[in-house]
């Protein structure tokens, strides 16, 4: 019928719809596990694969030469893991002190993280190993609707021009969805400002780009508020007091927290995260049993609400610790320029002057004005999943529904839940997919445990063969001589 | 509150908000932070005597606020040629007219939905998801209570209920319409020869005046150019105040779109600023700007925008929301995220909400430009990029800055390196391009990442990217920086 209405239909068993980090690192695995590029598209706006990745940690203050702020327990370019990027980095930098950093953190030292610019050269080596480009194809996914003989159609948008149609159309056994965000949410009362005062510049997101801010400093001493508890809060903390200290600036800092954390918090004596000066603290993104501990088979067995409860229970913003850091906040908390206060704000407005009040609410009933030259929002909020039209339409006509916080519900092994459609299934896995049976989704080992999973599932179906220890011995060789798989 | 005029109307039962003032009817979700802001919209239009288009038109810009987050309300009301309607989110209404029956439901849209549906209508029906149906005894005359929606027979007692509540009709407002000036003067109704035929007194000075007195004009240059694509087919951005009035020809040149760049705050669209005509707008970025120019130097200032009402070089920049902001931004071709927000194309994210453009499939329309980003000088002054500007030691001086057509910044130097006319900043669709205006020592760029500086060529525009440092003459730089930088 489809291919009868003129609208041209590839059959291709797999495709990956995204083309992020979540498509990467799932057609690596299955490049490694033996599947032809022939076998597999990816379908995209994006050019490559840590174009969305490198903007957002760019604008939030890691550019490529800054340590990024996960740890680098995985590389999402090497599914062994091995050697670490730390093992690298040590080597092509020659400096073995990364490897005595490893063996202390965190006890003597902070933990070690990769440089970003070290991931996106790494995955920019896999992506060309792979021949990732030969299965990427540029478009607008617009659906992923249940085919009636088994499997599913992609229908996609070209871009303009690419294609004699408006339309394509994919037909596939399995599908694999790795759209990541839908997008940001800027804070309801900063998109106010926005539209009222038709004022992009000074109240801005950490995940936008806002140099500005940091430029405008440079010529003039201000004062910036910062909105938010987590680890960008941090980078952009770090960026303001690493520019007073380089130019010599006298920047204030107002900084509020939603949950001023004062101290050790937690349900339990075994269960507990450091805190203290409104900050929650945390040596790893995720607490550490997430990815083979008791944590992991814990939440294995939960459904429904108790599944929620205990996302509930480790979750919450919280940000690795760094000494450095830390030490700039005391200088700052005593030098009188650094100013943490807990609160909401209920609105921001112009001043006279065109300075910014923020009106900050405190639990304690206190109300504060401070008033700024900028506003940082970094509470990174993130959009609803229904905001994707992919996923609204999942949720609205394929039998997808959402887990107990609010997104997609998937199978252990990430297979969307409600949406088998014959022989064939319908997997995500990213962002989207959070609050599953596997916490830490949204991370890189995260990203590839899914992979891996799905790779497994596949194999059980038949698509591809199983890796078992003497494959996998002979791909990583080839990976560490970097031949084709 | 009785029924005179407007026919019988029934709540149904629910868990919402359904509101009759004076013929105007409101359903919404009570638990919305909104359901005042609507109530408050039905109020005041009722007083001002209003009819259901001016009570769409408000509801519109309320729904617009509210920056896209679906708001589950309807709104139906009269006008001469029939009834006017509106919904939004979660719920639908149906009309029956002299066409038959029509369907709108707020889902299908991505603003809201808004219908003319011609007269005579014999029934209407607003309704939440939740709603029961209404039991034939009940009725609402007037007031506000809990509900999940309304059935209205205008036919029902029989009166025409078509050009009922006129002005003649002063009784349903009163509910709380102290300001009524001009209620009492039936004389009222046929004033204008343009504006709501025979509808009630003359809407209230506010909101009225600047477009109403625009009878004709208002529709015509509003399409505003061919536009290339189909999108927002008749006129992209006029909704936002105008069509009411003079709507009449056409009953169903009632748009819904319009609207898109939540013009409606902008001070630049909404009703005030008589919006010249559309051409001008188009064409020349006029901002009727001349006026002092600021002096950076003196002042140890910034600043923000300089703008000809502003109070001049004051240590203070002045409040951005008074600026006679251009009246008429510049119209380009863009993208509405999907909280229909107007945006550059080529972004990744939506500059208002953060989602994401990339996901859907744009339509590239224009709209009013947004601002572009900045330039920040050396000294901390900060030049908003919504016009274009001329930069110099004496630029207020130069021709096209007596035309209006750009906004004068004053840049000197100790060493006098920078001459009177010295630099345009000229915006051009979404891109900011400088042009040396065969200044004595020059202009050069630094491109972001690059450590060298490099002389642009005079008198020819040369497109520079965020991030990008600029060197006027010898010892003054700024830079651009923009939240579109991708």
């Amino acid at each position: 019928m489809v291919a009868s209405a003129g609208i041209p239909m590839y059959d291709i068993p797999f495709v990956s719809i995204g083309g992020g980090m979540g498509s990467f690192v799932t057609v690596d695995y299955l490049r490694v596990y033996g599947v032809p590029t022939s076998q597999m598209r990816v379908i995209s706006n994006i050019d490559h694969p840590w174009q969305t990745y490198e903007f957002l940690t760019r604008c939030s203050q890691i550019p490529r030469g800054e340590r990024i702020r996960s740890d680098s327990s995985s590389r999402p370019d090497n599914l062994w893991g091995f050697p670490s990027y730390a093992l690298e980095e040590a080597w092509k930098d020659k400096n073995p002190a990364y490897l005595w950093q490893l063996f202390t953190e965190p006890l003597l030292n902070d933990y070690w993280t990769p440089r970003a610019g070290t991931v996106f050269e790494n995955l920019e080596r896999e992506a060309k190993r792979i021949n990732y480009w030969d299965m990427l194809v540029k478009g607008q996914v617009r659906m992923v609707r249940r085919r009636a003989g088994g499997g599913y159609f992609t229908v996609v948008t070209p871009p303009e021009g690419a294609a004699p149609t408006k339309r394509i159309v994919f037909r596939s056994r399995f599908v694999h969805i790795a759209v990541g965000y839908p997008g940001l949410k800027f804070l309801p009362d900063l998109q106010e400002f926005r539209t009222k005062y038709s004022d992009y510049q000074h109240v801005v997101n950490a995940y936008e780009p806002h140099e500005q801010v940091y430029e405008f400093l440079k010529t003039r001493p201000g004062t910036v508020v910062i909105r938010g508890g987590g680890i960008v809060a941090s980078r952009v903390l770090q960026r303001l007091f690493d520019d007073r200290k380089k130019f010599g600036l006298k920047t204030q800092i107002i900084h509020i927290f939603r949950t001023f954390v004062t101290g050790s918090h937690g349900p339990h004596v075994w269960s507990r995260r450091k805190g203290g000066d409104g900050w929650a603290y945390q040596g790893f993104n995720y607490p550490k049993s997430v990815w083979g501990g008791q944590l992991k088979a814990e939440m294995r067995k939960l459904e429904g609400a108790e599944r929620a409860a205990k996302y509930k229970q480790m979750g919450g913003t919280n940000t690795p610790y760094r000494r450095h850091w830390q030490e700039q906040m005391r200088a700052g908390r005593e030098g009188g320029y650094y100013h943490a206060v807990q609160g909401t704000v209920d609105r921001v407005e112009r001043t006279e002057d065109g300075r910014l009040v923020s009106y900050v609410r405190s639990s304690d009933g206190i109300i504060r004005e401070p008033v700024s030259d900028y506003i940082i929002d970094c509470t990174g909020l993130e959009a609803d999943i229904s905001e994707h039209r992919v996923f609204a339409d999942l949720l609205q006509n394929s039998g997808a529904y959402r887990n107990p916080v609010g997104r997609l519900e998937v199978e252990r092994h990430f297979e969307v839940k409600g949406t088998a459609s014959g022989d064939g299934a319908l997997y995500a896995s990213g962002s989207a997919t959070l609050g599953g049976y596997f916490p830490g989704v949204d991370t890189f080992l995260g990203l590839q445990i899914a992979a891996q999973e799905i790779s497994d599932d596949l194999a059980r179906r038949g698509f591809v063969r199983k890796m078992g220890p003497l494959r996998s011995t002979a791909q990583w060789f080839k990976w560490v001589f970097n031949s084709p798989v | 509150m009785t029924d005179q005029g407007f026919g019988v109307v029934r709540p149904l039962p629910g868990n919402g908000l359904v509101a009759h003032v004076g013929g105007l009817l409101l359903v919404c979700d009570a638990a919305e932070a909104v359901a005042e802001d609507l109530l408050g919209a039905v109020r005041e239009t009722a007083a001002s005597g209003g009819d259901g288009r001016a009570l769409a038109r408000r509801v519109a810009q309320v729904l617009a606020a509210m920056m896209g987050e679906p708001v589950a309300c309807a709104v139906a009301g009269h006008v001469p040629e029939g009834v006017a309607v509106l919904v939004s989110g979660q719920a639908s209404a149906s009309v029956t007219g002299s066409g038959g029956e029509v369907h709108l439901a707020g889902r299908d849209a991505l603003t809201w939905s808004d219908r003319l549906v011609p007269g005579p209508v014999t029934r209407v029906e607003l309704r939440l998801p939740d709603a029961g149906s209404a039991h034939r005894f009940a009725r609402l005359d007037g007031g506000v209570i809990s509900g999940g929606g309304v059935q209205w027979d205008p036919s029902e007692t029989g009166e025409a209920a078509q050009p009922p509540m006129r002005a003649a009709q002063p009784a349903p407002a009163p509910v709380q319409a102290p300001p009524m000036p001009s209620m009492g003067a039936g004389p009222g109704p046929a004033p204008g020869p343009s504006m709501a035929p025979d509808w009630g007194p003359p809407p209230m000075e506010p909101a009225g005046p600047p477009m109403e007195q625009r009878p004709g004009p208002v529709m015509e240059p509003a399409p505003a150019g061919p536009p290339p694509y189909p999108l927002g087919p008749a006129d992209p951005y006029p909704p936002a105040g105008p069509p009411m009035e003079q709507q009449a020809p056409a009953p169903q040149g009632w748009h819904s779109e319009p609207m898109p760049a939540a013009p409606s705050q902008g001070p630049g669209s909404g009703p005030a600023p008589a919006v010249p005509s559309h051409e001008d707008v188009d064409t020349a970025r006029a901002n009727g700007m001349g006026g002092d120019p600021i002096d950076v130097h003196n002042e140890s200032f910034e600043y923000e925008l300089l703008t000809p009402g502003a109070p001049g070089p004051s240590g203070t920049a002045p409040d951005m929301p008074m600026m006679p902001e251009p009246e008429a931004r510049p119209l380009v071709y863009g993208v509405d995220c999907k909280n229909d927000h107007f945006n550059d194309p080529r972004v990744p994210y939506c500059a208002v909400c953060g989602i994401a453009l990339v996901q859907r499939t744009l339509v590239p329309y224009k709209g009013p430009r947004p601002p572009l980003g900045v330039l920040l000088l050396d000294d901390g002054m900060t030049l908003r990029l919504d016009t274009d500007y001329l930069l110099g030691r004496d630029p207020e001086r130069a021709p096209e800055v007596a035309e209006g057509a750009v906004r004068p910044a004053k840049v000197t130097s100790p060493d006098g390196s920078v001459s009177r006319r010295h630099l345009r900043v000229a915006l051009d669709g979404w891109d900011v391009n400088l042009v040396d205006l065969g200044s004595v020592n020059g202009t050069q760029i630094q491109p972001p990442g690059d450590p060298n500086f490099y002389d642009i060529p005079p008198n020819e525009p040369v497109t520079i990217a965020p991030g990008t440092t600029v060197r006027i003459g010898v010892s003054r730089t700024m830079r651009y920086e923009s939240h579109r930088n991708n």
